[in-house]
Formats: C-alpha cells, structure tokens, sequence
C-alpha cells in the first residue's frame, strides 16, 4: 500500500506534459490495480488522496 | 464535527440515497484501474430540480459551497430555483463534487447513461461512464493528466 501511495504521488507530480512522455505509463502499477476489486482500487486511491491532500494543505501552511 | 475529506464516502452517500447518475472524468479511470490521483469527484446526471433537491439535501450536512464565484455561497441557499442550471461546482466538508448536465464530446445524461457500466459499489447498484466515452471526453479536454489517464485507459481496454 506505501508503495501504492508514493508512486500515485510521483505520477501525481509528474504529470507534465513532457511528465507524460518522459514517465510513460508505469505498466507494473497498471496490472496491480486491475488485479483489484473496484472497492479496494477506491481504497488504494483514497489513500493517496489523503497524502496529496496533506502536502497541498503543508505547502499552503508554509506560503502563508 | 466536521467530516474529513473522503470521496469514497461522497460517493457512498449519493449512491445509497438513489441519486440517479453517472460517475464520470478521473474517478470514473480509478474505477477503471487508473493510477492517477484525482481531487474531485465528477458525475454526470439530470439537472431537473427534483434531482438536485435530493442532492442538496443529502449534502446538507457537508456545508456544500459553490466552489465558482467570489462569494462561496452556500448550495444550501443558492440557487433559489434549479431552473436552467446546467452544472454545478461544489466543495464539501468530504471534498470536491462537480455535478454535470452534459460531458463534451458525449452528451447528456441519457447519452452518457446508454453506454455505461453497471456494477456494484459498496454493496448497490452504480454506472460508469464506459471506458470509450471516457477517452473521447478526455480527448476533448486534452490537459496532460487527462493524456497519462488516455493511455492508461487504451491499455486497460485492450486488457477487457
């Protein structure tokens, strides 16, 4: 699941334009999430959710 | 207390009170297996105001907002009429939730509707947008996270 959340929030980061290009789609993670059930992909991505969520909240803290 | 956001439990709520809609947009790709993360919840559905009363209601304990407009007014009080309101962008104590009349490249909800997927979320009955509908509104919107969500789509249908 760690491992899950950081490479949801790498992608997350790193969907530039060139991101998409340079970062290709990660084909490994892919085929993890659809060995899922629909409940669990929505448990995995809430996961990230939450720790997205957290770093936009820190960086606004640390702006303010 | 306020809630914290989840948009599993957004979803939930809406599903288990018999809103009639579509999921659509970035969590309709997480459905399908996408790994990227997204920071709303998209639907498409009917804007006819018996809908929307419904929604607004089960939202109510949220403190929905309008996310658009200066003045973040509250879903609880504006608009007055849901007469010809078209989409609505809202912000709620469990996250984001954009509720849509029509998706680019789509249609409406009837349209979106005929070609979903059925399946079963948190034990009820729900519709996806169909994975092809999803690329072409995707497509339309062309914002490089929706490109990275494209690809992973045509991967995942080639796979079905």
């Amino acid at each position: 699941m760690d491992e899950a959340k950081s490479k949801f929030e790498a992608k997350d980061e790193t969907a530039t334009k060139e991101g998409v290009k340079d970062f290709g789609l990660d084909l490994e993670l892919l085929q993890s999430n659809l060995s899922l059930s629909l409940e669990e992909r929505l448990l995995h991505h809430h996961a990230a959710y939450k720790l997205v969520m957290e770093i936009e909240r820190a960086r606004g803290e640390g702006q303010s | 207390m306020k809630a914290s956001p989840d948009l599993n439990e957004l979803l939930r709520l809406l599903i288990q009170n018999n809103i009639d809609f579509v999921i659509i947009g970035g969590f309709a790709g997480i459905l399908y297996g996408s790994t990227v993360v997204t920071r709303d919840l998209d639907i498409c559905m009917v804007m006819e105001p018996k809908q929307l009363e419904k929604v607004r209601e089960v939202l109510a304990p949220y403190h929905p907002v309008h996310r658009r407009g200066p003045a973040k007014l509250s879903f609880l009080e504006a608009p007055q009429s849901f007469e010809g309101v078209q989409n609505l962008y809202l912000n709620t104590d469990l996250g984001t939730l954009d509720i849509l009349g029509e998706i680019i490249e789509v249609g409406n909800f009837q349209q979106v509707a005929a070609n979903a997927k059925h399946v079963t979320l948190f034990g009820l009955s729900a519709k996806i947008i169909s994975a092809e509908d999803l690329i072409r509104s995707k497509k339309a919107m062309g914002r490089p996270k929706d490109l990275l969500v494209i690809a992973e789509l045509q991967e995942v249908l080639g796979k079905i």
